[in-house]
């Protein structure tokens, strides 16, 4: 698809809509909207070199000027006061990101932009990524302490965007007769609340972010004799997200994503009460869990899923049987903690489909889930690599979703769900009381029609 | 350690190959012994030497990109000085090399210079995982991390090492394999977990029976062996391969390890010793050459031989390598901006990318411990900036960047472009961003916020009061592999005109570091250029251009 070039020219781009006042970000503390444009020009934008750069600093609910002080660094201070999500990092601050073009017609609306990475990131990324590239990336390390000491101070990134637009790194048009027209990249940011949690309340509540010295880089490819090539058609990847909450033991999620070309799709789960919490990481990707109903009683008894089912317009579809773990499901009614079914088994069915949703099995040659993080009855209690679910005061460090992948050969084949509605059948074992929030994202394809003049319509 | 991932090389692409001429192909391994070897003997102070050997190539089959260069290190004062010596952490057996030459009878085809520097730099591009399971085995490197977790108190500033980093040498068996916890040389054994070193096998030793004999991919070292075939047979001419070793200087070969007199207590710190010797008998190139059998009396390389006499134009890359220097900081308390600007020359050559090392300048007749120019990664590495760092390429009188790079992650950015993956290296390990205390203006580190702790060590390198930040365990890894890199090429497959053409003005590197009162040695500033040539083979005879 990326078409040839004739040589490139880097840029950076200031965010459009800061003050002179003050160059910083933030929900709280300056304005939550970040606005880039790239101009309309006869150029490729080589949407592998994008990057979002910037620094981050954590403000503890005592105001301005107090870092906070994760990891008992200091003794006789709690350890956890204002934290990011350690497998998605500084990206939890990005509420959603929209691309459109200079013309205002919107090409992806990337809603709840965090949940979608906890399930990518950790889908293609093992421990030594985040110890490495994802630490500068994402400020990322997929481990509770260490993001604990990196939340202590500046953080500095240089962050690609992850969305649907660039994820396959095409040089995109930007001219208005044989391209997109320029783009708008405008970035909302998270409410603080939903992005830093913690465990000292009178540190943690009323904590914010704040992003500074923002720039937008990359590469400019000069096409062959300085003019685009004339197209007729221009493909492009978009994820579209849709939330949901369940709470029964089989529930059916319907949905009309009206996308004529579905990649993939996946749902990943948190308890309801998690989001928008100071006191809880909303940003994790739990497995369906109970609570006992209890007045301050914590979600996170298991409730394993034992039954899956995708279907278009009422018929199983593509896999034409249920992914059923019911012979996985132990049910302890003597489990301490009232965790009685925190003995059943892994169903690696379920992360199989749910990881060539993330992206095609081939091409998954690390990823973070195993038995550490999904807390399985061999997991080693190893504390020096990514965190361990269930180990101190970790809780829940799964890498679960549910999911699978339409176009299963990795050969660009899509599903047609424009008049057929998706469902996803769920059988598990939750309790009625204990609601879980589900995103799911379809991965889908669009095009973008010209005709001599420029463009003409934008189908998804 | 080839990050480009480019298709393998097949020159018989040019007179195609049915199924059958392929199933004819047979690769055939020789080892071939040097035809000179040199190497100068030791004193007590300065060290060796460098040495030199070169291979010579037989002249058939195809040169395949698998050839190896077996080393072997051993230490014969090992029984005095106990093994309170090895080679360098992460550069392993590579410390030993300096250059390395490709040469067709007396024309230079391609030469690579402080190739240890650069294997290092380019050894950061690779999986952590990749380098934690094979690389121990392949070179003697090792540098992967892991989380510390440890809570109990140390480095004598009261603080714990949780949420650090640390070498990923475990007792519990799930760190890297040639690493232990708690035993540092074989003299002085002390059990102490805030101590790793490597097990025996993977030590320097005395005798040449004990010590591992080390493989060398030299296609880490030529890019050339990756992007074409050398059809040997149908040459007139000689192949010849020549590696000039490091001299055995403080922190090239071998650093000094320590021992640790009994558990709980700092290591006792070693002078370095000379006379690291590379074994002549163990010092062989192992090629792989590709044959074909002959199909219906008819072999595939004469239609070959036919294209040669015409004449086969193929592509490939040279480094042309710069050195310059940074000065020293004069260590006050006010960070002082150092600027440098270097003239590369590089006209009329067509360039694909620029990296750049800046390990800290070495005195070699200083035999401490602390004297390479990092305790830990010995004289290879590239020290960071406690402040700001800006970079700018100026190319034909314009700048490349439309504003100087000015910030750690952005400057990881631009070199992890050159190789088309991300460098795979933390941020603890490049930069100071995120250790810096905030009150202070001299941007000295604080001591809870550093990335790596100061009472944890490595084969017991570093030790020192447990107060300042070079010399003290572990923390001595801050921003000890800030490599800088810039892509100037449009494609990273290997094809001509991929880079970006140079014309009568020189290319103009501008660094700047913040020199501050913790970090202001003077700097090496090496600067290697990936510059396009052309190589043609025709009438038995190699041409190329360029060089």
């Amino acid at each position: 698809m990326s078409q040839p070039v004739s040589s490139l020219r880097r840029f950076e781009i200031a965010p459009m809509n800061q003050s002179s006042g003050s160059s910083s970000f933030s929900y709280r503390e300056g304005s939550p909207l970040i606005q880039f444009e790239i101009g309309e020009a006869d150029l490729y934008l080589m949407s592998h070199t994008l990057r979002m750069n910037f620094e981050l600093e954590l403000t503890t609910g005592a105001g301005p000027g107090n870092f906070p002080n994760n990891n008992v660094q200091d003794p006789g201070n709690p350890d956890a006061q204002v934290l990011l999500n350690n497998k998605i990092g500084v990206a939890g601050c990005i509420e959603n990101i929209t691309i459109s073009n200079l013309q205002n017609n919107t090409l992806e609306y990337c809603r709840a932009y965090p949940r979608l990475l906890a399930s990518l990131i950790p889908g293609g990324a093992g421990f030594g990524d985040y110890q490495g590239y994802l630490t500068q990336t994402f400020g990322a390390t997929s481990n509770r302490q260490v993001e604990g000491r990196m939340c202590n101070r500046k953080m500095e990134v240089s962050m690609p965007l992850m969305v649907g637009m660039f994820l396959n790194g095409e040089n995109i048009p930007l001219s208005f007769r044989s391209g997109t027209g320029g783009l708008r990249i405008s970035i909302m940011l998270s409410p603080s609340i939903q992005a830093l949690f913690g465990s000292t309340p009178a540190l943690t509540n009323n904590s914010f972010y704040t992003l500074k010295k923002i720039s937008l880089t990359g590469q400019y490819g000069i096409p062959m004799g300085g003019v685009l090539p004339p197209i007729k058609s221009l493909g492009f990847s978009a994820y579209q997200n849709f939330y949901s909450v369940i709470n029964t033991n089989d529930n059916t999620q319907q949905i009309s994503p009206s996308l004529s070309a579905v990649v993939s799709q996946f749902t990943n789960f948190v308890p309801t009460t998690h989001i928008s919490s100071y006191a809880e990481d909303g940003y994790k990707t739990t497995p369906l869990l109970n609570t006992t109903g209890a007045l301050g009683a914590a979600q996170d008894l298991l409730a394993p899923c034992d039954g899956i089912n995708f279907l278009r317009a009422g018929s199983s579809f593509p896999l034409r049987f249920k992914i059923d773990s019911r012979l996985l499901v132990v049910r302890d009614p003597a489990a301490p903690g009232g965790d009685v079914f925190a003995g059943s088994g892994f169903d690696a069915q379920r992360q199989l489909y749910y990881q060539g949703a993330l992206r095609p099995l081939r091409r998954t040659t690390m990823c973070l889930a195993g038995a550490n993080s999904e807390g399985l009855s061999i997991a080693n209690g190893d504390v020096n690599h990514n965190s361990t679910t269930d180990i101190g005061n970790n809780g829940q460090q799964n890498c679960y979703g549910i999911g699978c992948r339409y176009d299963a050969m990795g050969n660009g084949s899509t599903a047609n769900f424009k008049a057929q509605p998706f469902s996803m059948r769920l059988q598990s074992r939750l309790n009625g009381i204990s609601p879980m929030s589900a995103y799911t994202y379809f991965l889908h394809r669009g095009v973008i029609n010209y005709d001599g003049n420029g463009i003409v319509s934008i189908s998804t | 350690m080839s990050m480009n991932r480019r298709a393998r090389p097949n020159i018989m692409k040019h007179i195609g190959l049915s199924s059958g001429e392929s199933q004819s192909m047979r690769v055939e391994t020789r080892v071939l012994e040097p035809r000179t070897f040199s190497q100068s003997s030791g004193t007590a102070v300065f060290g060796g030497g460098g040495g030199q050997v070169s291979f010579d190539l037989p002249r058939e089959g195809l040169l395949d990109q698998d050839v190896f260069l077996d080393l072997q290190v051993t230490q014969p004062a090992f029984a005095t000085t106990g093994a309170a010596q090895g080679l360098p952490i992460m550069v392993g057996i590579l410390g030993c090399l300096q250059t390395g030459t490709i040469y067709y009878n007396n024309i230079l085809l391609q030469q690579t210079t402080e190739l240890a520097q650069l294997l290092q730099l380019k050894m950061c591009f690779v999986e952590q995982d990749i380098r934690n399971q094979t690389y121990q085995v392949k070179i003697g490197s090792f540098s992967g991390m892991m989380v510390d977790h440890d809570s109990l108190v140390g480095g004598g500033v009261g603080l714990t090492s949780v949420g650090k980093y640390s070498f990923d040498a475990s007792s519990r068996g799930n760190g890297i394999v040639g690493l232990q916890q708690g035993i540092i040389t074989a003299i002085a054994p002390a059990s102490n977990p805030d101590h790793y070193d490597k097990v025996p096998d993977y030590r320097m030793t005395q005798t040449t029976s004990e010590a591992p004999v080390y493989s060398i991919p030299l296609k880490w070292i030529f890019p050339f062996l990756t992007q074409i075939q050398l059809p040997l047979g149908l040459l007139e001419g000689q192949i010849r391969i020549v590696f000039d070793f490091e001299a055995d200087f403080n922190g090239n070969r071998a650093i000094a390890y320590s021992f640790v007199p009994a558990a709980g207590v700092a290591p006792v710190a070693q002078n370095w010793v000379s006379d690291n010797k590379i074994t002549q008998a163990n010092c062989k190139l192992v090629v792989d050459l590709i044959y074909f059998d002959d199909i219906d009396g008819v072999n595939p390389m004469e239609r070959l031989a036919q294209e040669v006499m015409t004449g086969i134009e193929l592509v490939y890359t040279d480094y042309t390598f710069i050195e310059s220097q940074i000065p020293a900081g004069t260590g006050g308390a006010n960070p002082e901006a150092s600027d440098t600007s270097v003239l590369c020359g590089l006209d009329h050559q067509v360039v694909r990318n620029i990296l750049v090392a800046i390990p800290n300048r070495v005195d070699h007749t200083v035999v401490a411990q602390t004297g390479p120019s990092n305790p830990i990664w010995g004289n290879c590495g590239s020290c960071s900036s406690q402040g700001q760092t800006t970079l700018q390429i100026v190319i034909n009188n314009s700048n490349v960047y439309p504003n100087a790079i000015n910030s750690d992650a952005k400057l990881f950015n631009e070199i992890s472009q050159v190789f088309n993956t991300p460098q795979k290296t933390g941020k603890a390990l490049t930069s100071w961003v995120g250790s810096i205390n905030p009150a202070l203006a001299s941007l000295n580190s604080e001591a809870q916020q550093e990335a790596f702790p100061r009472d944890k060590y490595m084969c017991g390198l570093g030790p020192g009061a447990g107060l300042a930040v070079f010399g003290s365990g572990e923390s001595c890894l801050q921003g000890s592999l800030a490599y800088y890199g810039v892509n100037l090429s449009r494609t990273h497959q290997n094809v001509l005109g991929a880079g970006t053409s140079i014309g009568k003005s020189p290319v103009e590197v501008r660094l700047t570091l913040q020199q501050t009162q913790q970090v202001s040695e003077a700097r090496r500033l090496l600067i290697w250029a990936e510059v396009e040539r052309v190589m043609v083979i025709k009438g038995g005879q190699i041409i190329v251009s360029g060089s």
